[in-house]
Parts: C-alpha cells; sequence; structure tokens
C-alpha cells in the first residue's frame, strides 16, 4: 500500500470514528426532542 | 507537469474543496440560521467561483489574495472555530470532562445531524487549507516548477514529519486550552455582593404565583443574615408572554451580569435556559417541563405532575375511591396535570366516569355540573384558573357537588371558601411558620403554595454556595439532597432535575390547611357506599 492510501486509510478511519463517536454521544445526552405545544406547561 | 496545468489542476481542486465545506457549513447553520444558512452558503461558493474565475482571466493577484482571505474564513472561522474548538472539542472533550469531574459541566448536545455537519466543516477545512496552498504554490511557482518539485522531493518527508509534530503539540495545547476554558471555578464576588436576578411573570394570569415566588425570594434574602458575603435581588417582571420575555432575560444576565438565576413558570424558564448556559451561571427554575434542567447550568426544582399524581392517586385510594369525573380547563399545565392523574389512575384501578374539558371563555357550569353529578362519582376532579376556576367552584356547591379534588387548583383560587373540604395535591411545607412568616410580612400578598418552598430553597442553594466557596454551578451540580423548607429534595448524580415529594392539602375554615394539620374529620374521609 502506498504512503498516499495509508494516509487516505487513516483519515476515513478519523473520520469514521469522529462521526461515530459523535452518533453515540447524541443518542446518550443529545436533546430530547422539543416540546410540543400541548404539554406546555406554565410552572 | 506544466506550471500551468499545475495552477489549474490546483485551483478545481481547491474550489471543489470550498464547495464542499460549503455545504457543510450550510447543513451546520441550517439549525441555528434557518433559511438564511441558504444565503450563507451562496456566498461561499459564488464569491470564490468569481475570484478564481478572475484570477484566471488575468493573473491579478488582488483576485488570488482575495481568494485566499476566503479560505481563511473558512479555514479559521468555520473550520478550526466552529468546526474545532465548538463542535469536536465542545461534544467529546466536554463530555469525557463532564463525565470525570462536576467541576466541567455537561456540554449542549444538538441533533446527530448538526453535530456532524460541524465535524465534515472541520475535516473540509482541513482540504481548503491543503489545496489554498498548493495553489497559491503553484501560482508563485517559476516556470521551471517540475526541476522545483523535483528538487523538493526529499524535502517533503521532512516536511511531513514537521508537519505531524508540530500538529501533535498543537493538539495537546489546544486539549489543554480547553480544560482550562471548560473548568468551573469559584470567583469571588466584587466588592463582595452576590447578584442573583429573580425572573418571574409577576402580571397577568401568573400574577398570583409570580408575585408570590417573589416574594418568598424575598424572604430568603431577608433570612440571609450573618454571612459572609452580600446577596442582593435583581427582579424582573418577565411578563407572561414567552416571545418579550428574552429581552427582560437579556437584561438581567448579560447587561447586568448577574451572579445566579431564580426562575419561575417554564415558559419563561426556557427562554432564560440559553442565556444562563452562555453565561455560565446556575439558573435555578421552579418550573415542571424536566428538559429545562440539563444539569450542566440549569436546574428544575419543583413536583413533577407524575409525582403530583401518584399522590393524588395514592389519597384517592385511601380515601376508597374507585370513580372519578373530570372538569377541567383546557390549559397547558393543567392537561398536564390531569393526563398523569389518569395514567397513575388507570395503573392503579380507578375509573374515570365522566371527563370535560372546558375552553377559556366557558363562563356558565351549569350543564356540565349537572352531567357530570348525574354520574355519581366518587370524587371530582377540578382544576383551572382564576377567574373560572371559583365561578366553576361556585356552581358545583350550588349544585350540592362537595366531593371534590384537584391538584395545586385551589391554593390558587382568590375565593379558597368555595373549595371548603376538598382536598388536593400541592408542594410540601415542612415549615409552616414560613407561611405565617410570609403572611406577617406581606399581608396584602396571597401565599401560593405551589412554588414558594422552591424559591426559598433555590435561593438558600446559591447562598451556601458561596459561602462555602464554591462555583454556584458547581454546587448545585453536586447537590444530591436538600433539606429545606419544602422538605426533602434529591438529585440524581449528573440529573438537572431535582426530585421531590408534594403532599395532600385540604380546604378547612376557609384556608389551605396541610391534610396532616386539619381537623381529623377531615384527614379521616372516606367514601361512604
Amino acid at each position: 500500500m502506498t504512503r498516499t492510501n495509508v494516509l487516505r486509510v487513516v483519515w476515513i478511519m478519523v473520520v469514521a470514528a469522529l462521526l461515530g463517536g459523535a452518533y453515540a454521544i447524541v443518542v446518550r445526552n443529545g436533546p430530547s426532542g422539543s416540546m410540543s405545544t400541548s404539554s406546555v406547561p406554565i410552572h | 507537469m506544466p506550471s500551468t496545468d499545475r495552477l489549474h489542476h490546483a485551483a478545481r481542486r481547491s474550489l471543489a474543496s470550498v464547495v464542499l465545506a460549503a455545504v457543510a457549513i450550510t447543513v451546520n447553520h441550517l439549525y441555528s440560521l434557518g433559511p438564511k444558512a441558504l444565503l450563507l452558503g451562496a456566498v461561499l461558493v459564488v464569491l470564490p467561483t468569481a475570484l478564481l474565475i478572475w484570477f484566471r482571466q488575468t493573473r491579478n493577484r488582488v483576485a488570488l489574495a482575495a481568494y485566499a482571505a476566503m479560505n481563511v474564513w473558512i479555514v479559521v472561522g468555520f473550520g478550526f472555530y466552529k468546526g474545532v474548538w465548538a463542535g469536536i472539542m465542545r461534544l467529546f472533550m466536554g463530555t469525557a470532562l463532564a463525565s470525570l469531574s462536576t467541576s466541567f459541566p455537561k456540554p449542549a448536545v444538538g441533533r446527530y445531524g448538526f453535530e456532524a455537519s460541524g465535524i465534515l466543516m472541520a475535516v473540509a477545512a482541513v482540504f481548503v487549507a491543503y489545496y489554498a496552498i498548493e495553489l497559491i504554490r503553484a501560482a508563485l511557482a517559476s516556470p521551471t516548477i517540475s526541476d522545483a518539485d523535483a528538487r523538493d522531493a526529499p524535502r517533503s518527508a521532512r516536511w511531513t514529519s514537521y508537519a505531524g509534530v508540530g500538529g501533535a503539540l498543537a493538539a495537546a495545547a489546544m486539549i489543554a486550552a480547553w480544560v482550562v476554558a471548560d473548568r468551573d471555578t469559584f470567583v469571588p464576588p466584587v466588592n463582595g455582593v452576590v447578584t442573583i436576578g429573580v425572573i418571574a411573570p409577576v402580571t397577568g394570569p401568573y400574577a398570583i404565583l409570580g408575585n408570590s415566588f417573589v416574594k418568598a425570594v424575598q424572604i430568603a434574602r431577608d433570612d440571609a443574615t450573618g454571612t459572609k458575603y452580600r446577596y442582593e435581588l435583581r427582579i424582573e417582571d418577565s411578563g407572561p408572554d414567552p416571545s418579550l420575555a428574552a429581552a427582560h432575560v437579556r437584561k438581567v444576565v448579560q447587561d447586568d451580569k448577574v451572579d445566579a438565576v431564580i426562575g419561575a413558570v417554564s415558559l419563561i424558564g426556557q427562554v432564560t435556559k440559553p442565556f444562563a448556559t452562555k453565561a455560565r451561571i446556575p439558573h435555578l427554575c421552579v418550573c415542571t417541563v424536566a428538559p429545562i434542567g440539563d444539569g450542566a447550568y440549569n436546574f428544575t426544582n419543583i413536583p413533577s405532575p407524575e409525582a403530583e399524581a401518584v399522590h393524588w392517586v395514592a389519597e384517592a385510594r385511601r380515601r376508597g375511591i374507585q370513580t372519578i369525573g373530570i372538569v377541567q380547563q383546557d390549559y397547558p399545565s393543567i392537561n398536564n396535570h390531569v393526563n398523569a392523574m389518569k395514567a397513575e389512575a388507570a395503573r392503579r384501578g380507578l375509573r374515570v366516569v365522566y371527563d370535560n374539558r372546558f375552553s377559556d371563555t366557558v363562563t356558565d357550569f351549569r350543564a356540565t355540573v349537572a352531567a357530570a353529578a348525574a354520574l355519581r362519582a366518587d370524587v371530582y376532579y377540578v382544576e383551572g384558573l382564576a377567574p373560572q376556576l371559583d365561578v366553576l367552584a361556585q356552581q358545583l356547591a350550588e349544585a350540592g357537588v362537595r366531593n371534590i379534588a384537584s391538584v395545586v387548583a385551589p391554593s390558587l383560587s382568590e375565593k379558597p371558601w368555595l373549595f371548603e373540604g376538598a382536598w388536593y395535591t400541592d408542594s410540601d411545607l415542612s415549615d409552616m411558620a414560613f407561611k405565617r412568616r410570609f403572611e406577617a410580612k406581606y399581608p396584602g400578598t396571597q401565599f401560593a403554595t405551589h412554588m414558594m418552598p422552591y424559591a426559598y430553597d433555590s435561593f438558600n442553594m446559591i447562598v451556601q454556595a458561596y459561602e462555602q466557596g464554591v462555583n454556584p454551578a458547581v454546587y448545585v451540580r453536586n447537590v444530591r439532597r436538600y433539606e429545606g423548607v419544602a422538605g426533602t429534595v434529591t438529585k440524581k448524580p449528573g440529573s438537572g432535575n431535582f426530585e421531590s415529594a408534594p403532599t395532600v392539602w385540604t380546604i378547612s375554615n376557609g384556608q389551605p390547611t396541610l391534610l396532616r394539620d386539619a381537623p381529623a374529620s377531615l384527614q379521616a374521609k372516606r367514601i361512604d357506599r
């Protein structure tokens, strides 16, 4: 494998890890969804 | 490769990377700017393209410099600052640090599309930077560029190593900078004065709740004597309309730079939340919408509708109640209470035999009351807001319907004697002296139990943080159990929602009275079959 291809593979792995990690964090800590008007309490 | 070909090749690649970055930037900004992001995307595509065409046709260095400036904007502004610092670092470093120590706030996490496009923005910016450098080198190269390439070849490996080491050092510096910047540390108040913002609607439909709330905080402030620091309140009427509340919140948080905020009512709490997060100050919201409490800077502190429902149904069962008739105003908070009560009642085997939801224009309830009474439910769940609540109570009394129960509502009634004998769940008051002191101090203000003890306790949490020399947001994050005038409130690690149990009240001699303090005849009342 050429040096360029190694760099490409590393790049793809880094980006995939970032996107996958972000997905895991969003699933765990992400927004719980905006409230619908019908469920907005006053207090 | 001839230098002209190399220039065109570099230009094509540079422009392609700019377009790809513009796509990621546009998608990312759709979440914050909405359709206006498309305009931003158009600028990021059209302007560099035009500049590059100008440069291609004229070889004008101004065109090249302007194109380079656009690239710097994309790389530094969108790629590094928004993509890496505010995106990747916030998401990954922020989450990791918050899991290790409560000195670090849990980062606000957006939808996946937003977060993923932020990452792609950073990745695309790397390509933009790389190909922009290639283009500039090609543009500045001599006609014997091919020879120069040949001479550069052995240097390229060395430069790659330098770039690798430099990149690692930059990454380490950035991580260190993030750790320092992200940590919430205690800062002693200027001149020993802690200013606490009190943001509540004290006019309109919230007048009773809001005024009670503000005065509860004022009592807490007056009670805070012998303290190391002086505590001042910055009271602001947010008004009842959340769309107009942002200006009030901005005035308190951004202009007056308060050290903490105690807020009332979920609709206003939702407006306050992003301001508190940005200012990195604790916002204790006496409100029920759980998502407001993010556990970083925003916390809710009041019994949830579900907690009210559990206690309401438990009391109903204790009284032998099996059937429920519901007459309720169609209003968000009331709907929440009723929905939670219905779910809990169904779970515990109680039946709803009558269910009427009236709008805020109804003033004659006699037909509704007659229909409800005909079904002979064991109890009638009644909830509404003044003034309709009192009209309904009056017409129920006239029809002889006395077996009434509710959640909170009778404590907000301007004519509580109309609910004589009714029972309802509401916030606990472990210290009734608090109510007596309030009534002595503010004889003209109705004591609306629901939010007051939590307002009082929330103020004292902030005071305790400063007196102990702890950053107030970190202090509140660390609270697991708090004993105050609202009784015991607890919070799970990492949660932004304090949990507490309401208790059962009744109207005795025209006054809200804790059921445990009420005459035995009211306490032991059971359904006669």
